[in-house]
């Protein structure tokens, strides 16, 4: 693998002609709202377009092959596709081109989709005059592309999956059987995640630990599956095919390999600390095992209770065990990997009922959540299954249950959780069961019974005698005397407000998104990852080689889960299969006789890529492929000494100016991400969220790109406003791009002041793909500043 | 203007789910069992003009204590919409007779509730002051203005 870095290209624009311009109709899509044959007609001045093409679909197979024709044809050099979001289709040009014998860098797209006919549905002439806006800005961006070489690089053969949950525990097991050495990591002491504390799985009623507890004895011991519980992933860096991670294990105090479970340390352990286990309705020891069923097959003793893990205030359960299985002197590990693949299966996190005060959770004992209940009514529960209410444990005569609690509800999630309509009638109905005359009520707003055998269970509880009230609670209260809940709740289908009583409520709740991972992976606001698209890349991320599944993505059952840890495990698995793999030809190129060797591009890099100014005398060095292309390192450079390939300094000063040609006071240049906020863009697009037509994007492949003279250079071109936007704090695709954007805005400003340049007229916004209103509310706001400034020109002229 | 106003007010009432929690959270439906928030609002999404709040003494019942507003799981701005509708039925003159009899009882005595003779009475006996009592030009002018409807265009 050659990886020195090529020679910088100084690169001037070519005007030779050499371009073809395909300008697609989409169908209805794009020719519905723009005038896509005029747009022909206006660009065939451009003296670098030799020929130009408009179709009907030009993504679709003759669309295709009228493209390679007439590269042939008219011997096209380059290509400028003006069509849907340059996300969607790449590939497919890139390909296209490969088949052309051209090389594959050599197209250039103009988003006149996601971007202009979807957001301007209704604004014909003015959606028109920016898509020839945008075609022009292509051009002549395309104008200035130079060839790559592509790169190939070894994948190593071995997978990485975070998270023991159902989603983790199918992942690495899938992979394990395909011969691939698979490193499962959990940051609990054993893997099964939340189903192996679930009682009974809807619609089939199995027994949920039943079905699970032999893959979880599988993935401990099998062959091809490296599992390492109380551990947490600490970094995880490098690239496609070639990442390393370092993993850091908790001190478990008790050898997994000897310990046998045998309980003689439990019985003589003096401490009783709350149970998390069993829903915290129950108690343990500071040494304990999780539940039977847990793998490892080892105790653990929880440090913070254990009385000193010191045969001086303690050492009982040394003396007891007979294999020498507790290690008071066990200490943190650390683990490192290089693997090939990841797949991220952390889960989602159940939301807090404490969230919602009038619901009285964490006040009342006898309010509970669905996760509590499996506890609670589990045979390896507190009460060995007895359902029980808390505050007196006495049996329930009348139980209830709310549905979307911390769903549905845009003061916490605003989505539907997915799960607990079917959590609450299998509950209702496992309760009907055992105890026939417990009066049962579900408060709902809508049930959603999609799944297969849903709508049977659904009905099979209305049998059952389950009563279903529609209404949302709005009030939660326990008489403190007999502890009785009282619910206040409109029965929406007699226009009554009930204020019933019963022994006992159960919240359903339903999911945030989990903790943050170091991996630089874009999140919804709720904290779910994000996939590379929702509809035909549903497990891939974004950055290659990283899969996603299970609740990580979005609040999901067990099927649904399940089926999305195999999709993942097979994508990593195709990916493994490759043993080799093309990476993206973006990286940063160093002109050396203009570099000073001051060594700022090397503190700005997150991935140790360039090697520079140690001695001040060397000039900075890149290693192409630990580059990722971000170009943070090319916009702080003081000497532009360093050149982004194919996003250089020359093509967004070249972009910027044909955006900015005409009216460009009424105009906001927006620079955007190619991960978060163009992705946020494109989503405004897809769901036809309407904005003004006086915008103009401009894409980098982060915000760190953006180079403080990129903006000044807009405003001296008279742009009425600026946007420079990215991925939300510690989302950034690029680890840190977006903080050293941030940094500049100081400097922005105080220039900005200095030209006597309005502060309103410059705003720095982070959102992410799945923010498409926030991008068209945003910008919507910034193109009214826009206007004003085009009138306050006016009127001083 | 009155179009625009009540075509907002719609607009922001059409993400109602129709759950019910403001219903049970409502303090002027508790009072009035048969007066529906809930049933309000689908009423008006439905209907094409603000006609229908000529039938709506609950819009008059509300004691803007905003638990309705606070609770709502779809973010809908009930109490203050409340409040908006009930200026438009004012400039249509849809108030109620109980609640215009209000009006013009703090108009002459300027006093929504007048206290009554006896405590009047027990209050000169206790030596307590006459209640305060604004200028009489100065109720005329919010009385005046009140009067003004808001939308006028």
């Amino acid at each position: 693998m050659a990886l020195d870095s090529p020679a910088p290209i100084r690169e001037e624009s070519t005007v030779k002609p050499e371009i073809g311009v395909f300008l697609c109709k989409c169908g209805k899509n794009i020719g519905g709202s723009v005038d896509v044959d005029s747009l022909a007609r206006a660009i065939e001045d451009l003296p670098s377009v030799k020929h130009i093409q408009v179709n009907t679909y030009t993504c679709s197979e003759p669309g295709q092959a009228e493209i390679e024709t007439a590269i042939a044809e008219h011997k096209l050099e380059k290509i400028v596709i003006a069509a849907c979001s340059p996300r969607l289709h790449s590939p497919t040009w890139q390909e296209l081109l490969r088949r052309s014998q051209l090389n594959p860098a050599m197209v250039e797209v103009a988003n006149i989709r996601e971007q202009c006919s979807w957001v301007h549905l209704h604004a014909h002439k003015e959606g028109t005059q920016k898509a020839l806006e945008l075609v022009r800005m292509a051009v002549a961006r395309a104008e200035l592309l130079q060839p790559v070489a592509e790169l190939k690089v070894p994948v190593t053969q071995r997978a990485l999956v975070v998270g023991g949950g159902v989603a983790g525990i199918q992942a690495a097991l899938d992979l394990a059987d395909d011969g691939y050495e698979t490193v499962l990591v959990e940051k609990s002491p054993t893997i099964g995640g939340i189903m192996a504390l679930i009682d009974k799985t809807f619609p089939t009623m199995d027994c949920s630990i039943c079905i699970l507890g032999p893959k979880m004895a599988d993935a401990g011991k099998h062959k091809n599956i490296k599992l390492i519980a109380n551990a947490e992933v600490s970094s995880i860096s490098g690239y496609v095919g070639n990442f390393e991670v370092n993993i850091r294990q908790k001190a478990r105090y008790v050898d997994e390999t000897l310990c046998t479970a045998c309980n003689d340390c439990v019985e003589v352990c003096p401490v009783d600390v709350v149970d998390e286990w069993s829903g915290n309705l129950g108690w343990r020891k500071a040494i304990y095992i999780p539940y039977p069923q847990s793998v490892p097959a080892s105790y653990i003793i929880d440090e913070k209770n254990c009385l000193g893990l010191s045969p001086l205030a303690c050492g009982k359960c040394i003396d007891a065990c007979d294999k020498k299985a507790i290690i008071y002197e066990d200490r943190d590990r650390d683990y490192t990997y290089k693997v090939g693949a990841v797949i991220v299966a952390v889960g989602f996190k159940p939301f807090d009922a404490g969230r919602i005060p009038e619901y009285g959770y964490n006040r009342f004992d006898n309010v509970l959540t669905t996760l509590e209940f499996e506890r609670l009514i589990n045979a390896a529960g507190p009460t060995q299954g007895e359902l029980v209410r808390p505050s007196d444990f006495k049996a329930p005569e009348r139980v209830a249950f709310v549905n979307c609690v911390g769903s549905r509800d845009v003061r916490f999630n605003p989505y539907c959780s997915n799960f607990c309509c079917m959590e609450s009638i299998k509950n209702a109905l496992l309760i009907k069961e055992h105890w026939p005359d417990v009066a049962v009520t579900i408060f709902y707003i809508d049930i959603r019974a999609f799944g297969k055998g849903f709508e049977e269970l659904y009905r099979r509880s209305r049998e059952e005698g389950i009563r279903y009230v529609r209404g949302r609670p709005s009030r939660i209260l326990q008489d403190p005397r007999s502890n009785n809940i009282k619910v206040m709740v409109e029965d929406t289908r007699s226009d009554t407000v009930l204020a019933d009583e019963y022994d006992m409520v159960v919240l359903s709740v339903g999911a945030d998104g989990p903790e943050a991972l170091p991996l630089p992976l874009a999140r919804t606001p709720e904290g779910f990852y994000i996939e590379a698209h929702p509809k035909l890349k549903p497990v891939d991320s974004p950055s290659d080689g990283v899969f996603i599944a299970g609740g990580a993505e979005a609040p999901k059952d067990i099927r649904e889960t399940v089926t999305q840890a195999s999709a993942a495990a097979g994508r990593a698995a195709g990916l493994l299969l490759r043993r080799e793999v093309q990476i993206e030809p973006l990286f940063a190129v160093v002109d050396t006789e203009s570099c000073n060797a001051c060594g700022i591009c090397a503190t700005r890099c997150p991935y140790q890529a360039i090697s520079a100014g140690k001695d001040k005398k060397t000039p900075a060095r890149v290693n192409p492929a630990l580059c990722k292309g971000c170009g943070t390192c090319a916009a702080d450079c003081p000497q532009d000494s360093i050149i982004m390939t194919n996003f250089t300094d020359t093509m967004i000063l070249r972009q910027i100016d044909v955006a900015l040609q005409d009216n460009p006071a009424e105009k906001v240049l927006i620079f955007a991400c190619n991960w978060c906020s163009y992705a946020g863009a494109d989503l405004a697009g897809t769901s036809r969220i309407q904005y003004p037509t006086n915008t103009r994007i401009v894409r980098t492949m982060c915000s760190g790109r953006v180079d403080p003279d990129f903006v000044k250079h807009a405003y001296n071109q008279g742009a009425g406003a600026v946007m420079l936007t990215g991925c939300r704090p510690q989302d950034c695709h690029y680890i840190s791009g977006n903080d050293f954007a941030l940094k500049r805005e100081k400097k922005i400003r105080r220039w900005m002041l200095k030209n006597g340049i309005a502060d309103e007229r410059f705003l720095i916004a982070w959102m992410s793909a799945a923010e498409g209103k926030k991008f068209a509310d945003t910008v919507g706001r910034m193109s009214k500043i826009a206007r004003q400034v085009k009138k306050a020109a006016e009127r001083a002229a | 203007m009155e179009e625009l106003e009540f075509k907002e007010i719609k607009r922001l009432l059409n993400v109602c789910y129709q759950c019910g929690t403001c219903v049970s959270s409502c303090a002027g439906g508790l009072v009035n069992p048969e007066k529906n928030i809930r049933k309000l609002i689908q009423n008006l999404i439905d209907s094409a003009d603000i006609s229908e709040l000529k039938n709506s003494d609950l819009l008059w019942l509300c004691t803007s204590c905003y638990q309705c507003e606070d609770r709502c799981p779809e973010g809908v701005p009930l109490t203050t919409l409340l409040i908006r509708l009930k200026n438009m039925a004012a400039d249509r003159g849809l108030i109620p007779a109980s609640v215009q009899k209000e009006i013009d009882t703090l108009g002459t005595q300027s006093f929504t509730f007048p206290p009554a003779k006896s405590i009047i009475a027990r209050r000169k006996r206790l030596g307590l002051p006459d209640l305060p009592r604004p200028a009489k030009t100065e109720m005329d002018t919010l009385i005046k203005l009140a009067r003004t409807p808001v939308f006028k265009a």
